[in-house]
């Protein structure tokens, strides 16, 4: 049986608010990724989007459930795979050149091959000349185009996109975005992207998951049968309509029709009463 | 990033320096003017005066002052870094020895200053102590805040790269802290200095303060005048120092010279787009 690049575990998660019950975040996340896919996780802002990653990535050790990367258990350690936040977190003390080989310097690698290495594909991140820079004086899009170069050569088979572009303007974030699908074609990684923009889903991923505001469960899977290698045009297209009103649809579906389904647990009430009290 | 404190730019040390001029030209002549005596004020001209004909003098407790000076701003370093990182870091330290670190400032170190005296003996020792407890609070206070800014997304993300501890403090803490570090050190060293003259004037046999203390009593007040001007100059290169090292060491804190200097460097480069996507 072929085992999944990444395999996320009926996960469950919840804090301790201020108070006596627990808030219930992510509750019963159970989906896998194959090698090489890319799968994109839409859902509503706040949804716990976020604290799923922060599990996956290690960082965070759920209540129950597992992540499995090529089988193996990595649950609660972190360094596994490589995760890009919302922000850049670029260090501002530090040159884009010593930026970007962050990853590979904590892993003890040797500093003058590691930077060997970078100066080859500066280029390929449209970084070339701007190596000796400190991140204060690049423009948003660089800054974001060096955080995904930094991911790429943490060389980690998988990766984990928060909202990479989420704080960039449209013009701005639509070249990024073709530009991350020919990164992805010339590396070949497995990809995990959070966003909240259907369109950028669509055009990116092979698969979209639609999640449920908090506590978030999985909607449902939309599967994305466009070509590779995809250009922008493809978004005018009629498939392409097709397939974002079907995420739309879901995104859009309200709970009582999940309920008839079962998806929704009983701990829903719990999660819905606590949100009431933190607004 | 915008640019900070500009001490040390080449327009920065002119025009102080004309209004110092300006000031003691006025100095000068008020006292001449106004025939005030020497022992109440004298005039400029004549502490430069005594400086060179007293210098064999003032030099060797300039010396013995400096040595104080510097023992205890080392001191005050050491003990401000350890109780600041161990403050920073340990929730039990901030909720049990830093208020009472806060409450130690209103005692006066002045006052305690001769008790040092008879548990330490006349030597160094108290000197050096006064000096470092004087000087060590606003660098404990800023070595504090430094440690506490660290961004918590940013340990996250090392974290996320599979850093240790070890590593998180040493390429995330300790770089954020710096900038807040090299603030509390310029207000540590004006303090030290100030430290030194007065552990000198509790109860010492040489150094500059003493010397000011014996000049006082005996009218002769153009010499503690340029003992004075000496302290001085001690506490403003020592600031100056330290301004150059954190020049030197955080070159990205004052990113817009580091980009000016890059672009002078490789004049190619500065008629490039800052940016290639807009």
């Amino acid at each position: 049986m072929l085992v999944p690049k990444l395999k996320i575990e009926d996960v469950r998660c919840s804090f301790d608010v201020e108070g006596d019950f627990p808030l219930t975040v992510l509750d019963g996340i159970d989906f896998s990724v194959n090698e090489n896919e890319f799968i994109a996780v839409i859902g509503p802002s706040g949804s716990g989007k976020s604290t799923l990653f922060n599990v996956i990535s290690g960082l965070l050790t759920p209540d129950s459930g597992r992540v499995l990367l090529d089988g193996t258990d990595v649950t609660g350690t972190p360094g596994c795979l490589a995760y890009m936040m919302q922000k850049d977190l670029l260090l501002p003390w530090r040159t884009i050149l010593d930026n970007v080989t962050l990853g590979p310097e904590i892993a003890g690698k040797p500093r003058s091959e590691v930077q060997a290495d970078a100066r080859k594909l500066l280029q390929r991140f449209g970084l070339d000349g701007f190596e000796s820079f400190y991140p204060a004086a690049l423009s948003g899009g660089m800054r974001q185009r060096a955080a995904l170069m930094r991911t790429i050569l943490c060389d980690r088979q998988v990766l984990l996109l928060d909202e990479p572009f989420g704080a960039l303007d449209a013009l701005t974030r639509s070249s990024l975005q073709e530009w991350l699908l020919n990164i992805w074609h010339d590396f070949k990684r497995t990809v995990v992207l959070i966003t909240h923009d259907p369109d950028e889903a669509v055009f990116l991923a092979d698969r979209v998951i639609v999640t449920t505001s908090r506590p978030m469960c999985i909607k449902g899977l939309v599967a994305v049968p466009l070509g590779r290698p995809r250009r922008r045009d493809v978004t005018t297209s009629v498939e392409f309509a097709r397939i974002k009103g079907e995420v739309l649809d879901l995104v859009t579906s309200d709970g009582s029709k999940m309920a008839a389904a079962g998806t929704i647990r009983t701990s829903a009430d719990r999660g819905s009463s606590s949100e009431a009290l933190l607004s | 990033m915008s640019r900070r404190s500009g001490q040390l730019n080449e327009g920065g040390l002119v025009a102080p320096g004309f209004v110092l001029l300006g000031l003691l030209i006025a100095w000068e002549a008020a006292v001449r003017v106004f025939s005030v005596r020497t022992y109440i004020l004298p005039p400029p001209s004549g502490i430069i005066e005594r400086l060179i004909a007293d210098w064999p003098l003032l030099a060797s407790n300039l010396h013995a002052t400096l040595v104080v000076i510097g023992l205890g701003f080392l001191l005050a370093i050491l003990i401000s870094l350890i109780l600041g990182i161990l403050i920073a870091h340990s929730n039990t330290f901030r909720r049990g020895v830093y208020p009472l670190v806060i409450a130690s400032q209103t005692i006066p170190v002045i006052a305690v200053a001769p008790v040092l005296v008879i548990w330490f003996g006349y030597n160094i020792v108290p000197r050096v102590l006064i000096t470092a407890l004087i000087a060590f609070f606003p660098l404990t206070v800023n070595v504090v805040t430094g440690f506490r800014s660290v961004d918590r997304e940013t340990i996250d993300f090392v974290r996320s790269l599979g850093a240790s501890r070890l590593q998180v403090f040493l390429k995330v803490s300790i770089p954020t802290a710096m900038p807040f570090i090299f603030a509390g050190l310029k207000v540590s060293a004006t303090l030290a200095v100030i430290g030194a003259t007065v552990s000198e004037w509790m109860g010492a046999d040489r150094g500059l303060g003493n010397l000011i203390f014996v000049d006082t009593s005996q009218l002769h007040t153009v010499r503690v005048f340029a003992s004075i001007a000496l302290l001085s100059a001690c506490g403003i290169t020592l600031f100056c120092l330290i301004v150059l090292i954190e020049r030197l060491s955080l070159p990205w804190h004052y990113s817009d010279q580091a980009i000016g200097i890059r672009l002078r460097v490789m004049p190619g480069r500065a008629r490039r787009p800052r940016s290639t996507d807009s």
